[in-house]
């Protein structure tokens, strides 16, 4: 799972009967910051990218996505899924070693 | 594989049912020289691997679904093996600098 933080929402009427129940948000890829920050930090250029999700995140909320071949996998029938919400964070703790 | 170093641990509420009871831990790849290579990433692990030891983590999502016990798991990354202390980036470079000379 790689970190992201929901930027926006995608919405749309006509999809993949496969889709139903959930629906598809916009994020950016992020380092694993705080949660509570709202913000993406983005380390350089990052395109933002469509997500699927049925946990329900929101705006602002860092969450942890699956991308390739696994964000496909919790699907019971094969579906074009190229990233799926697989946990919103509460709390993170990243402590980095200091770099000289 | 990947070899990483483990920089922190995260937690959710909120999370697909095959994650529940399973440790997250926030992983950075490193290259071959130890600098850090990419975002890092979020891996589970029930090795319990400590804050910046060195481990291996697996990207076989399908060994992975084996491992968790959960057919349908989104998860792809979790960690191996933990590396003994000795850092195996000075041992590599140690063997260079020989061939070199």
């Amino acid at each position: 799972m790689k970190f992201a933080r929901i930027i926006g929402r995608v919405t749309l009427s006509v999809a993949e009967p496969s889709f139903e129940g959930g629906r598809f948000l916009l994020g950016m890829p992020s380092l694993p910051d705080d949660p509570e920050a709202r913000i993406p930090s983005v380390p350089g250029k990052g395109n933002s990218f469509v997500i699927y999700d049925n946990l329900g995140a929101s705006e602002g909320d860092l969450i942890a996505y699956t991308d390739g071949g696994e964000a496909a996998a919790p699907f019971s029938e094969p579906t074009p899924c190229d990233a799926y919400n697989a946990a919103i964070l509460d709390r993170v703790f990243w402590d980095p070693p200091l770099t000289d | 594989m990947l070899m990483c170093r483990v920089e922190g641990s995260a937690t959710s509420t909120i999370r697909h049912p095959s994650l529940k009871g399973w440790r997250l831990l926030i992983c950075q790849p490193l290259s071959e020289t130890g600098e850090p290579s990419g975002l890092p990433i979020l891996s589970l692990d029930d090795l319990g691997a400590g804050q910046h030891q060195l481990v291996i983590v697996t990207s076989d999502g399908k060994s992975v679904s084996e491992r968790v016990g959960h057919r349908h798991t989104p998860a792809r990354y979790m960690t191996l093996a933990i590396l003994d202390e000795a850092d195996p980036f000075t041992a590599a470079s140690k063997e260079r600098e020989v061939e070199v000379a």
